[in-house]
């Protein structure tokens, strides 16, 4: 499996708190990986360290099969390689509809005069249709996205980042809110498309990483503190004192 | 009914052909009305001011779109539309001074040269501020499509640079308001100086006499100048209307609710706000243009920060995010506004005093804007949409 993202001894610090601290990191393409850890260990800062939102003090994030650095580029641009992005809390347009919502997630040119003039077309209507039956929402497409139940903005959220076709899908606590049904639909819908892209998932409730069934990396105190199978971490001993234990 | 293109973009876009039938309706209405065509019944300068307020709605339209539907409370769309009065105003002001100079010289033994024109237009300009000499920005007052072209490229150009600075280094919200009103207010400072080039504190006077048309009645001079406003604003609305309802719309409008989404989803959010910024500059600028041949005088008191804030006020009473609210909201508020500070209204007698308009019209505004924003965040414009949707159930 070739190497899409890969981070080496990352650090960044707040006010005299390192958040990050000395943080090395891979994903292969199409690696689905869950992130845990326990509050403020710095899984919500890492993936705003990716995504561009928040520069790094030092360390290199190298990306794709150029290992291009993605350090000091605009999120715009970052988000344009391929790098999507769900937030902790769902964020969605709520004032536009689902259809809209998704519309503008597609990978479209992205320049003021080319979104002035863009006619909607029969493959972007066909790209909209699969999107929305793929995230439970074809029912939904003209609803005013903040109708939408907490567990329905997450997949639409999750439909925009789908709909950017990106290689690298950086997902922060998806469950938070859903039902246990709208879980379970939630895991499959990740496993699924993992087989097409490399999907990364910050997640605090257990059962749901233990059914991703994937490798896992424990963060603690802005560092890896483990790696490895579902089993061998609940079974590492520092895991269990920092986190699982508690 | 089978669906066309023309009846979906109808039924998509009904407010449009609303505003157009009103507004030609309305030019037709005072065409008869007044004196200049028709029967005479409204005088030359209420022709004015309603001129005047279509200029206005075109700047309520520009604040709608950058605020209403992009999020960006600037405070300085009153110096854009300002500029633009300076630049068709050094024009109107330079040719018709060259006009009168020329014309006096008529009877004179020997023709004047190009030189001493020049000197005789600039004593009579400069005389008031101690000049004579042409200040270097007057170089091209005396073409009439290079004035028209810089009254679209002055503000574009400034909107463009003070936008870039501000947005790259991601000033927002209050810290952005401030920093707009900063750049009003040095603006205006600036064009106070005598030395400014623009006549200080007294401003560029006499616009209403438009070179060539000096035989033309003011009232028929009027009548050109409000078709022309109405028509002018008719085009900005269908342009701005063609904008928000297009995907470009839908992202402004997800700049406003969540920027850093819009940012995520891998549109360059700065340079969307920077597009919207200049566009709207350049409308303020060109209803600027418009206004003071109708006003007749510009001077810098007219950069005062408040009448930007004033402009906030009225689309945020005609309504925020809808173009007719913005449209609706500038005419009545500044209808209102110059009745009652006109002291036309009468006062009224309390037992413990005397309301006077001239002074409480600020109050009643003020007021009126507080509640407008607590208890109809949707404005005037509300209403219609509630009508709108009672006529489609
Ligand atoms: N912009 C910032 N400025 C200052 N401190 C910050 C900033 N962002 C994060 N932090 C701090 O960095 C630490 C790591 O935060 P982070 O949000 O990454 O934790 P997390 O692992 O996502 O936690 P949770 O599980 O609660 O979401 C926290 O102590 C937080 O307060
Ligand atoms: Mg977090």
């Amino acid at each position: 499996m070739s190497r899409l993202l890969y981070v080496d001894n990352l650090s960044v610090t707040f006010d005299g708190f390192k958040a990050i601290n000395g943080l090395s990191f891979e994903i292969g393409e199409k690696e689905l990986r869950a992130i845990i850890g326990p509050n403020g260990a710095g899984k919500t800062t890492f993936m705003d360290l990716i995504t561009g939102k928040t520069q790094p003090d030092s360390g290199t994030i190298r990306w794709g099969e150029k290992s291009a650095s993605l350090i000091k580029k605009p999120e715009s641009k970052i988000a344009q390689l391929g790098i999507g992005r769900k937030f902790q809390k769902p964020t969605v347009l709520e004032s536009q509809t689902v259809c809209e919502n998704l519309l503008m997630a597609l990978a479209n040119p992205r320049n003021p005069f080319s979104v002035l003039f863009y006619k909607k077309n029969f493959e972007d209507n066909e790209i909209i249709a699969k999107l929305s039956t793929q995230v439970n929402l074809e029912r939904k497409l003209t609803t005013a996205a903040s109708e939408l139940s907490h567990g329905q903005k997450q997949w639409l959220e999750i439909g925009m980042l789908l709909a950017q076709d990106p290689k690298l899908l950086l997902i922060d606590e998806p469950a938070a809110g859903m039902t246990s049904i709208e879980r379970q639909q939630t895991v499959k819908l990740l496993k699924n498309l993992a087989n097409k892209r490399a999907i990364l998932v910050v997640e605090h409730d257990m059962e749901f990483i233990r059914q991703l069934e994937c490798r896992i990396t424990v963060l603690h105190e802005g560092r890896v503190l483990a790696e490895g199978n579902f089993d061998f971490v609940m079974q590492h001993q520092s895991v269990i004192d920092v986190y699982l234990g508690r | 009914m089978r669906e066309t293109i023309l009846t979906k973009y109808f039924s998509n876009n009904r407010h449009v052909f609303f505003f157009l039938g009103f507004l030609t309706l309305f030019t037709f209405a005072v065409v008869i009305l007044a004196e200049g065509f028709g029967l005479g019944w409204l005088g030359t300068s209420f022709v004015k001011t309603l001129g005047k307020t279509l200029c206005l709605c075109m700047v309520a339209i520009a604040m709608d779109l950058v605020w209403g539907y992009c999020g960006i409370l600037s405070l300085g769309h009153f110096a854009f539309f300002a500029l633009g009065g300076y630049m068709i105003g050094m024009w109107l002001m330079f040719a018709r001074t060259k006009l009168v100079v020329v014309a006096a010289a008529k009877n004179l033994a020997l023709p004047l040269t190009e030189e001493e024109i020049k000197s005789a237009v600039g004593t009579q300009i400069f005389g008031v501020v101690g000049g004579a000499e042409i200040p270097n920005i007057w170089a091209f007052a005396d073409i009439l499509p290079a004035q028209l072209a810089f009254v679209i490229l002055i503000p574009g150009a400034l909107a463009l640079i003070f936008g870039w600075l501000a947005f790259r280094s991601r000033v927002d919200g209050v810290y952005l308001s401030i920093l707009t009103q900063a750049m009003t207010l040095a603006l205006a400072l600036y064009l106070f100086q005598n030395d400014s080039g623009l006549r200080g504190n007294n401003g560029l006077s006499g616009l209403q006499n438009i070179p060539g048309l000096e035989n033309v009645q003011q009232s028929l001079v009027s009548m050109y100048f409000f078709i022309a406003s109405a028509f002018i604003l008719g085009i900005i609305y269908c342009l701005s209307n063609l904008i928000v309802s297009s995907k470009l719309g839908n992202i402004i409008k997800g700049i406003r609710d969540n920027e850093e989404r819009v940012r995520f989803l891998g549109y360059n959010v700065e340079g969307f706000k920077l597009f919207i910024f200049v566009y709207t500059a350049i409308i303020s600028g060109i209803a600027g243009a418009m206004y003071y041949p109708q006003a007749g005088i510009i001077n810098p008191a007219e950069l005062a920060p408040i009448a930007s804030i004033y402009l906030a006020v009225w689309v945020a009473i005609g309504g925020r995010g809808r173009l007719y609210g913005a449209v609706i909201g500038a005419a009545f508020v500044s209808l209102m506004s110059s009745y009652f500070t006109g002291g036309q209204a009468p006062d009224i007698a309390l037992g413990f005093g005397t309301l006077i308009w001239t002074d409480w019209w600020l109050v009643l505004l003020g007021l009126s804007f507080v509640l407008v924003t607590i208890y109809a965040p949707k404005g005037i414009g509300g209403v219609f949409d509630l009508l709108a949707k009672r006529n489609n159930d």
